[in-house]
């Protein structure tokens, strides 16, 4: 018998959504507007369980190939929270529609399903399914405006290159488990220890298990949008609804995050000489090209989408930090924790500035970044949450992000990429750029239009819980860095 | 001898050459005619098609197709499970029952949006 | 922690004397005292805002609770042992740790205590002195001051008491400009704000060369910057870099030089009178400006690692007294008179301190808290009634306003060092201190510090006769200010005369409570100094009173001899504005500035630009890789894939 304890919170939101799926089918239409409460009341319930589960010991079901750790649950955790906050944003959006608002809350649990489940997972086949769980639901919300051209738009090139993308994860997969004859990932490690391995491609199978892990950080990659794998994004972010963006702005980045620990660097670290240089290369042209691409946008959502490439690439340079490839002394706990820390201070930052998004794009039709034009004399609580959203996404003092970043670079720092930090502080200087172009015009033009919207209370709480969380995350980060640290105990030597 | 990966190599090499050189036969030996109107039409099984190739299908044909996976999936799990009835348990049964279950669900919504029926 | 709290509790049922040991508690609740205020911030700016009345009342109750909790905490403090509670890790990263915490020790438990009573009877006079709709403003930002006050006070680290060093300086800034219509109070909290900045660069060098020689000690940053283990740390530091130690103290003296207006930094705190007058009691009297001398004495050990700093702490001090003394000798304002005064006394402090008086620097510290305060809102009350702040426009209020005259009275007694009042005992411990110490030049530090108490007395007794003495007429129609207004004067009154007694030479309570090293440092009661005192003051009261008793004013004669008003007026210019116009106009501005900008506009722009096009253009080449097709997005990515292959498998 498995100790399903491990697997409690999947079990309950998998419940949840088939019982929503049911409910959405039996209630009369006029009622399924209550759905959406529903299910911001579940996950907060699931928030709360969530808070008081942990202890520092490893639980495991189905032979080892889930389990709960600390790491586990810090991201099902963050992702309880990301579809909470989500769901909040969504309530009223989904309300407009005019047909099939209900079926959107049994997706989304299906989601976070797979998210929290993929947070656990420790073998390969599983780890599969857990990313199809989050992946199918995902292409199917990203074109949930069936009638908006762009929505559909996005929804297919979502699920034409999400396939893809699979394809070549599955692919890899199965040439790794060629070269060590197991799925499970504790079996692989204690395969890859045995054998001599100096270079990647100095044998046959070297080459074979070389070629499989590239395939699989190419699927993790498009799941996070790390550059070269990034393209994707912008057209999907800008296409898919706003509340729906804002989900694949931190919810596939941060599962996808949680995979490549565990995979890579808890997993994969006796070989980490094979792909320590990938991730090497994905940070950098992250950050390089995430952020210079930012710069010539109009739209507030393409924009966000390669700002979101750049952070993406930033939380890579805390991985990178994890591994030995520069200092033989073994910093992994500090990268681990600082790559993690700065996951949260992104999501709760990069919801603080959706939130303001689909509270404009939903409700006004308008999502350019000159739309916002005087946004600061009409409404100040809005445009000051939105400020502060991306004053932490610059990386400003004392905000969430720049908290991340200090955590992210010290500790790359400490593991010796000196020139990766450069690179970061370099590129963050000139996020500055374009973060500060909204910001002006939000605050230094003139409005040419009287707009007029009033923010119903789900909206105001996950505007307001953003903000706090920014300011709060910033002024005294040792909330979440202690909980990080412990996660990352896993990877003292 | 050879390494295993030896016989792939020549198995594809002579499968392509194969595939070649049957493309190449037919072009050496068929008589050339001149393109007519009835040679650019859809093949529809000997019958005269009517309208273009490029019709657009009901969603329907889909939607009865994936519901009826769910019986197919269903198939394949039960049939094994049913051989093995009496081996594996209760257990195995409560695993099933909550297979059936979930798959109950998808077909109870899928008929109560109307995908069952024909519109 | 984990001894049971009923043990001193005992004790003190029992009347025993504290024990040797160190005694540990439980944790005590101090983060209540500074998060009270804090609260009542948050109610007013978020709930309270349209309601005026009530955004005072939250203010009021804050701070007042605060304050009980303090004095509950001083109590047993005084009685057993009071255990500061376990810091917070505040920010954990790596090998960089900083912690947030209470620091529970005699010296900051008598600031909390200090700071939240003087503030809340401030903030109860305010209650009347201020307009109904200014309330919500003014009181928001006056817990906001609270709040950072007591937190800047119970700091347990150099990054924390930064923190709340800025805060303080911020909640200057904005209610100095609290009458922000008015151009004079913008420019002078700008003033105040910029002046401050040039001793906080001070500050902030120091605590970063602090964090280096801890690096360079192997000691951990929140180690290195904790109150706690600073003599601790000192004696770990490597012998090579001992040297630097006088230097870090030094900087760190350059931030409570712009904190507590010490000479050449002084010149924003006359100005800082724009504020409203509560205010400049709270603030500009009692406890902001108090805080440079607090960080001093929290940070003794840094101070006393080398004499020739403490040295130059007590010439800083001296010159500042005198200085202010002086130029409060002249002033027609009733505020700047006691700004200079504050002034004056802060260097006092800081005089003492600097000549080892720790005990009697900090003892003074307290004392002047209480009559300073007093003064000021005696000031007020008289601004209140007659809406000037000139004294030649006053005179002659004793009868009409008799409550705010006896006071004020009061606090010019205990300010000036009438026998048995506060500031007597306070000063002549300073005065006693200078006569025995081993500090160097103590001799001329001393004459000093007596000619500054003549003048003290003088233009004390100089602004009492203009302003309240009967011999001169009142305006028509002043009347006393309410008891919102008199009952805080009376209380401070109370205060003025019997604070002094818990330092008496022969029961020296406050030295016993608070002292450095192993204490006994204090000296005793010398007769000398005693009688030196009382002629000092005389002799300052017997000039005021020749000079401004009288209608006639004979100091008018005085200042009409050619040469002597010119000369008075060019001294105080000089050590004024005028000095730093000079400064700052001939040095900063002309030569440093204009090369700034030269260089500025010539090569960091053109960098930049040059680095902005360059990022610009990238981005926009860039862009056309985007081409909005699947079938190309996968090309793409297939392309990367092999590139990595090709890459490594070359």
């Amino acid at each position: 018998m498995s100790n399903l304890t491990a697997l409690s919170l999947e079990l309950i939101t998998a419940l949840a959504a088939l019982l929503f799926l049911i409910a959405d089918a039996m209630l009369p239409k006029e009622k399924r507007g209550y759905l959406g409460y529903g299910c911001i009341a579940f996950l907060g319930l699931l928030m709360f369980g969530a808070l008081t589960m942990g202890g520092p010991e490893t639980l495991s079901a189905f032979g080892g190939r889930i389990v709960l750790d600390p790491l586990a649950l810090f991201f099902k955790q963050l992702s309880i929270a990301i579809v909470f906050l989500v769901a909040l944003l969504s309530v009223d959006v989904m309300k407009k529609l005019p047909d099939g608002h209900g079926e959107f809350y049994p997706i989304l649990l299906f989601i976070l399903t797979g998210m929290m489940l993929l947070a656990g997972a420790t073998e390969f086949v599983t780890i599969f399914i857990a990313i199809e769980l989050i992946s199918i639901p995902s292409y199917v919300l990203a074109g949930y405006h069936k009638h908006v051209f762009k929505s559909s738009e996005a929804g297919m090139k979502y699920f034409i290159l999400g396939a893809f993308s699979s394809a070549l994860l599955l692919y890899g997969m199965s040439l790794v488990y060629g070269a060590t004859g197991s799925t499970q990932l504790s079996e692989i490690s204690t395969a890859l220890q045995k054998l001599p391995l100096e270079s990647p491609v100095s044998s046959g199978f070297g080459a074979l298990l070389f070629v499989g892990l590239v395939l699989m950080m190419a699927g993790f990659g498009f799941k996070i949008a790390a550059v070269p794998f990034h393209l994707w994004a912008p057209d999907v972010y800008e296409g898919a609804p706003s509340p729906v963006t804002a989900f694949l702005s931190v919810g596939p980045k941060a599962a996808g995050i949680a995979v490549i620990i565990r995979v890579f660097l808890l997993f994969l670290e006796p070989i980490q000489h094979h792909w320590a240089h990938l991730f090497v290369i994905l940070a950098a042209l992250s950050m390089v090209l995430g952020n210079l691409l930012a710069i010539p946008q109009r739209n507030l959502k393409r924009m966000l989408a390669y700002s979101g490439i750049a952070q993406i690439g930033y939380v890579l340079v805390g991985l990178v930090a994890a591994t030995n490839l520069e200092s033989p002394g073994g910093t992994a706990q500090l990268g681990i924790s600082s790559a993690m820390f700065y996951m949260a201070a992104y999501v709760a930052t990069n919801l603080a500035a959706f939130s303001v998004v689909v509270v404009f794009s939903c409700l006004l039709g308008k999502e350019e970044i000159s739309d916002l034009k005087g946004l600061s004399r009409l409404y100040p609580g809005i445009s000051f949450c939105m400020l502060i959203a991306l004053l932490s996404l610059a990386g400003v003092p004392p905000l969430a992000g720049f908290m991340g970043k200090f955590y992210l670079f010290s500790a790359a720092w400490s593991a010796g990429f000196h020139w990766l930090v450069g690179l970061g502080v370099l590129c963050s200087v000139i996020s500055l750029y374009y973060y500060f172009m909204v910001i002006r015009t939000m605050y230094f033009e003139e409005s040419p239009i009287e707009l007029k919207l009033s923010l119903t209370w789900p909206q105001k709480l996950a505007l307001g819980v953003t903000t706090l969380s920014i300011l709060f995350i910033g002024i005294y980060p040792s909330c979440i860095s202690t909980v990080t640290l412990e996660a990352a105990r896993l990877f003292l030597p | 001898m050879f390494s295993p990966y030896a016989y792939i190599a020549f198995f594809a090499v002579v499968g392509t050459a194969f595939i070649l050189g049957a493309f190449a036969m037919s072009w050496f030996l068929s008589p050339s005619r001149p393109a007519t109107l009835r040679k650019h039409d859809n093949y529809e099984c000997g019958e005269t098609p009517v309208g273009m190739g490029w019709v657009q299908y009901n969603v329907r044909y889909y939607l009865f197709a994936m519901v009826f996976l769910i019986f197919d999936v269903e198939a394949i799990f039960l049939i094994p499970w049913a051989v093995a009835f009496k081996k594996l348990g209760y257990l195995a049964f409560a695993e099933m029952a909550a297979f059936l279950l979930v798959l109950l669900i998808g077909l109870l919504y899928a008929w109560r949006k109307d995908a069952l029926k024909w519109v | 922690m984990n001894c049971s709290g009923s043990r001193p509790r005992a004790r003190r049922l029992r009347g025993e004397p504290r024990s040797n040991g160190h005694v540990q508690a439980m944790p005590d609740r101090g983060w209540l005292v500074p998060l009270l205020p804090f609260l009542s911030f948050l109610v007013i700016v978020f709930g309270t805002y349209r309601q005026a009345r009530l955004s005072g009342y939250v203010s009021v109750a804050g701070i007042a609770l605060s304050a009980v909790c303090s004095l509950a905490l001083l109590g047993k403090g005084l009685l057993g042992g009071v255990a500061s509670p376990a810091p917070l890790t505040w920010i954990q990263m790596g090998g960089f740790e900083l912690q947030i915490g209470i620091l529970l020790d005699p010296l900051s438990l008598m600031m909390i205590s200090v700071v939240s009573v003087v503030a809340s009877l401030i903030q109860i006079y305010s209650l009347g002195y201020m307009h109904d709709h200014e309330y919500s403003r003014f009181y928001s930002y006056m817990s906001l001051f609270a709040f950072s006050m007591l937190g800047l006070v119970v700091s347990a680290n150099f990054a924390q008491i930064f923190i709340f060093w800025e805060l303080v300086g911020l909640c200057s800034f904005l209610l100095i400009g609290f009458y922000y219509q008015k151009h004079s109070a913008a420019r002078a909290a700008k003033k105040a704000f910029v002046v401050t900045r040039f001793g906080d660069l001070g500050f902030v060098m120091g605590i970063v060369s602090l964090t280096w020689l801890g690096m360079k000690a192997g000691v951990g940053v929140s180690d290195a910057l904790s109150f706690e283990n600073l003599a601790q740390f000192l004696t770990q530091i490597p012998a090579d870099y001992k040297q630097w130690i006088p230097w870090v103290a030094l900087l760190i003296f350059c931030g409570a030089m712009g904190k507590s207006a010490q000479f050449p930094l002084h010149v924003w705190l006359p100005d800082a009178m724009e504020g409203p007058t509560p205010v400049s009691a709270l603030i500009h009297a009692a406890t902001m400006v108090a805080a440079g001398v607090y960080l001093v004495a929290r940070t003794y050990p840094i101070f006393h690692f080398d004499p020739w700093v403490l040295g130059i702490v007590a010439v800083v001090g001296a010159i500042t007294a005198l200085v202010a003394a002086t130029l409060a000798l002249v002033q027609t304002d009733i505020k700047r008179i006691l700004a200079y005064s504050t002034c004056s006394q802060l260097g006092y402090m800081m005089l003492s301190l600097g000549a080892f008086g720790y005990g009697a620097g900090v003892f003074h510290l307290m004392t002047h808290a209480f009559f300073k305060a007093l003064l000021f809102l005696g000031s007020g009350s008289v601004i209140h009634a007659l809406h000037t702040n000139d004294i030649w426009k006053m005179g002659g209020l004793y009868p009409k306003m008799k409550d705010t005259s006896i006071t004020f009275l009061i606090g010019t007694l205990a300010l000036t060092g009438f026998p048995l009042l506060a500031g007597f005992w306070s000063k002549d411990e300073i005065l006693t201190n200078l006569l025995h110490t081993d500090a160097p030049n103590h001799m001329i530090l001393f004459g000093l510090a007596l000619l500054v108490a003549v003048m003290t007395s003088f233009y004390m007794f100089r602004l009492w006769y203009l302003v309240f003495s009967p011999v001169r007429q009142a305006p028509s129609g002043t009347h006393e200010s309410g008891k919102v207004m008199t009952l805080p004067l009376w209380i401070l009154a109370v205060f003025s005369i019997v604070i002094g007694f818990v330092g008496t030479p022969w029961a020296n309570f406050f030295g016993h409570f608070i002292h450095y090293g192993e204490g006994g440092h204090e000296a005793g009661f010398s007769l000398t100094v005693g009688l030196l005192s009382l002629a000092v003051f005389a002799t300052g009261w017997y000039l005021a009173k020749t000079f401004y008793r009288s209608t006639e004013l004979p100091y008018a004669k005085i200042l009409s001899i050619p040469g002597i008003r010119e000369t008075v007026a060019l001294v105080s210019t000089c050590l004024t504005d005028r000095f730093w116009g000079i400064v700052v106009r001939g040095i900063v501005i002309n030569r440093i500035a204009r090369a700034a900008a030269w260089i500025d506009t010539n090569v960091i722009d053109l960098a930049v630009n040059v680095v902005g096009w360059t990022v610009k253009g990238t981005g926009f080449v860039l862009r056309f890789f985007q081409t909005g097709k699947v079938q190309t997005y996968a090309t793409y990515m297939l392309a990367a894939i092999l590139i990595i292959f090709f890459w490594f498998f070359r």
